[in-house]
Parts: structure tokens; sequence; C-alpha cells
């Protein structure tokens, strides 16, 4: 017995969306297919073909592709090891939770004083790679400590009264439980691989070493020069990419919910 | 044991380093609050900012929290995704575009190019659905006989339920906001409204290591403040159900 007029709430977030992210991208969309910003005549896929012509926009695709596909895994094993270390030890679990999270909500620019004090030297792209580990590990150290704690006691009692080893129990017991949690990391341990842009340019600049030249360098620096064209075909790539994965993931939720049941 | 001392260790460390580097230069700090007043004004920008961006979203997420999970309309699951979708994309896919609508919506260069995306932020609307989806629909059924408004019905009826989540996203709004720095830059020109961390990003002198300093204090007090709801709302940033 829901009222028609409920739906009233809705509309100063949707507005909003609207206007903030809706509209801005179709002008991504708009700048993508369109000729210049003077003429605004259709013309398809030529500024696509342009980019991939482009060799910088080849690198950047190159090396933002290398970055993430490098930093989700490692970020991942990390949590899940950090995470069931940590679960092990009831007593102070409240404690290593704050000092893991603790990084996610610091100033880029602590973690960059540091290493610019200390690891100046260090090769750019281990550098971020470091960083990022340091700075969103704890998230997905979160994440999943909450899901581990979802798994019913007594079927790891049960599991190693039948006799199972700790790897068995854990493949048996523990993964099925956090599976859907693990996915979702997985997606936002990719999303927020590419916020590194903002260590990264704090770092290196604008214009950074070749190993660490990323799509967002790209994006940011065409819009520095107005380049409507590049911009909205990278960035309709970029967003192609991103959708890809998070469609996916919603999909196999779609579909493990349609199992349970 | 050790290994977990070794990781909070390492977690910690740049922290504590930050701040012993910072006072081994405590002209730095006087020139913060002293000297040169456009620290303080960036400070009080940030503070502003920040608020007002976490305020605004908590209420309006809230609203539309209510919708997404207990109100069923057409294509109620492809506005959902696209929520999600765009919650995902990084701020340099719509940068372009967002500086055009700031100038066309005439808060190019105002506080409100900051404020009013962090109030419309898909991350609110997402996070506040998930934790509203626990509230049990029977609980809603019966609040329904008392009385015929919804306002009232999201006061006292949900509003209890999902409180620490909206102190959650509060402190995490607010913390995102007071660490952005390309967004300010994008959107903003005259340095005076300028927030603190796009101002001193990269600012090497004494007053800058100073404001690293003082940047970690909010996030750091509203963490320790509300950790606790915090926690418990991250508990719901899932896709299940």
């Amino acid at each position: 017995m829901k009222k028609r007029s409920d739906i009233l709430f809705l509309l100063p977030s949707l507005c909003g969306f609207i206007a903030f992210s809706l509209v801005p991208f179709a002008y991504v969309i708009f700048y993508a297919v369109t000729e210049s910003a003077f003429s605004h005549k259709f013309v398809g896929t030529a500024n696509f073909a342009a980019l991939i012509d482009s060799e910088f926009f080849r690198l950047a695709l190159y090396n933002t592709l290398r970055f993430t596909a490098l930093a989700v895994p490692v970020s991942m094993a990390f949590a899940l090891a950090a995470a069931l270390l940590i679960s092990s030890f009831g007593k102070y679990i409240p404690f290593a939770r704050t000092a893991v999270f603790m990084p996610v909500l610091l100033p880029s620019a602590v973690v960059v004083s540091v290493w610019l004090a200390y690891f100046s030297s260090a090769p750019p792209f281990e550098s971020l790679l470091a960083i990022f580990l340091w700075k969103y590990t704890g998230l997905n150290v979160m994440l999943i400590l909450t899901a581990l704690c979802t798994v019913p006691r007594e079927l790891y009692e049960a599991a190693q009264i039948d006799g199972a080893g700790a790897s068995r129990r854990f493949i048996y017991v523990t993964l099925p439980y956090i599976s859907p949690t693990l996915f979702f990391v997985f997606v936002l341990t990719i999303v927020n691989s590419l916020k590194i842009f903002r260590e990264s340019s704090l770092l290196y600049g604008n214009y950074p070493d070749e190993s660490v030249y990323m799509l967002q360098n790209y994006l940011n620096n065409h819009f520095e020069k107005l380049n409507y064209q590049n911009i909205g075909a990278a960035a309709v790539i970029f967003a192609l990419g991103i959708y890809a994965v998070v469609a996916a993931m919603l999909v196999y939720e779609r579909k493990r919910s349609a199992e349970i049941w | 044991m050790i290994i977990l001392l070794i990781i909070s260790a390492v977690m910690l460390a740049p922290v504590i380093m930050t701040i012993a580097g910072s006072l081994k230069a405590p002209s730095g700090y006087a020139d913060f609050f002293l000297w040169q007043p456009r620290y303080l004004r960036a400070l009080l920008n940030s503070l502003f900012i920040a608020s007002a961006g976490a305020a605004g979203c908590t209420v309006v997420s809230a609203g539309a929290a209510y919708v997404f999970a207990k109100v069923s309309f057409p294509f109620r699951g492809l506005l959902f995704y696209l929520y999600i979708i765009v919650m995902m994309m990084p701020f340099q896919v719509t940068m372009l575009p967002q500086y055009i609508t700031a100038r066309n919506y005439r808060i190019y260069d105002t506080p409100f190019a900051l404020i009013l995306p962090g109030i419309f932020s898909a991350f609110g609307v997402f996070l506040l659905t998930q934790i509203v989806k626990t509230v049990p629909d029977d609980t809603i059924e019966a609040a329904r006989l008392e009385t015929d408004s919804t306002f009232l019905i999201l006061a006292r009826v949900i509003l209890p339920q999902v409180g620490a989540g909206m102190i959650c996203l509060f402190a995490l709004m607010f913390t995102e906001i007071w660490n952005m720095t390309a967004e300010p830059l994008t959107l903003m020109e005259t340095k005076s409204i300028m927030p603190l961390a796009a101002l001193t990003a990269w600012d090497k002198s004494a007053a800058g290591a100073a404001s690293v300093v003082i940047a970690l204090i909010p996030p750091v007090l509203l963490y320790s403040l509300f950790g606790d709801e915090i926690e418990r709302g991250i508990e719901h940033y899932n896709i299940k159900g």
C-alpha cells in the first residue's frame, strides 16, 4: 500500500543526477562523434580511428591496463591474506581494522610527501603500485573481514571433525560464503586503481615518465588544450571499459542470486 | 601476531612520518595560522564545502534510497544500474563536460561547483539504498497503519534504523570532498575560494607540510568519533540482494 507520491522523494536526487552526471556524459558522447568544437557534424567513428592512431593514446591505454592488471590481483591477494590473518585474532580486530583503513581516509599528500622524502629514487611504476597497495588494500581488508564474519562457525568445526585441513576448509567452507564480496571487491579495486592519478600527478606532474603515462593523464592533458574530440573519444572508450567490468559483475550477481533461490 | 604488527606499522608509518617531518619546521605552523591568511581561508573553505556537500548528500540520498529500496516503479532496476555505473567512473572521464556544465549552470568558480556534485553523488544513493533495504517491509507496513504521511514514516521509523548508515555516509562524503584535489582545480579559478587540499597539494614549503598535517585532522577525527558507524555502513557497500 504505497503512495504514488512517494516517488517524489527521489526527485531531488534524480534532478541532480541528471544535471551533474548524465548531462556531462551526454556531452562526452556528443564530442566523441562530432567533427570539432565548431562544426558539430556527425562523423561517427572517425575520432575513434584517429585516437587509435595516436601513439600517446595507445601508450596510455597500455599503461593503464598494465597497472590495473598488476595492482588488482596483488591487492586482493594481500587483502585476503590480511583479512584471514586478522580474523583469527578476535581481540585485535578493532585496532587492526582502524590501522588498515586509515590510509584510505588520508589526503594523498601524506604518502606522497613521505615517498618523496625516502623513496624518491624508486622507479615510477613500482612506486605507484606500492602507494596504491598501501592506500586501498585496507578498504578491501575491511570488506573481506566483514564477509568472513558471516561464515557460520559450526561449518568450520564440522569440517575439522571430518578431517579437512586448513586449505580444504578454506576452499569448501570459506570461499562459497565470501565469493560475492570477493567479486565486488574485485570490481571496486579495478575502479580504485584508476584513482592513482591523484598520487601520480602529485609525484610526477602532468607529463610523467613513459611507464606511468595513463589514460587519466591523457584525458587531463587534452583538457588543458580543450581538445574535445580526443577527450570525447578517449572518455567513451574508458567508460565502456568500466561499464563492461561493472556490467559483468552485475550479471554475475544476478545469476548467482537466481541460483540460490 | 608479528605480521599483524608489521602490517599495522606499515599502514600507520607514513602518517607518523609526515607529522614528525612537519614538526622539524615548526615555522610552518606559524605561517599557516598567523602570517599567511590564505591557508586559514582555504581551511575554512574546505570545512564549509565538505560539510555542506556531505550534509546535503545525506539528506538527498536518504530520500532517493527509500524510493529505490521500498517503492517499485518502472525501470527502477535500470535506473539503479545507471547510478552504479556513474558511481564507478573516475573524474577524468567527464572532467571536460563538467567544466562546461559548471559554466553553463553559472556555478563555475564558486563553492557550489564542488558542493552540488557532492550533494548528488551516486555513491550516497547506492550506499543508503543498500542500507534501507535491510529495514523489514513489515515494519513499514505497520507504520502505514498508523499514519498516511510518508514523511513521518521516514522520520520516525526508517531514520532510526538507518541513522548509523547516514552518519557513515556523512563521514565518508566529508572525507572524499575534503581530500579532492583535481576537481577544485578544474572547476574553480580564484585561489581565495579553493579548498585546502587543492591549494596545498603541490606546496613544498614549511607551511605546506603543516597544512598536510592539519588536513589529516578532520578525517581522523570523524573516524575516531564515528568509526563504528563507518564500519557498519561499509558492510553494506556490496551488491548482494
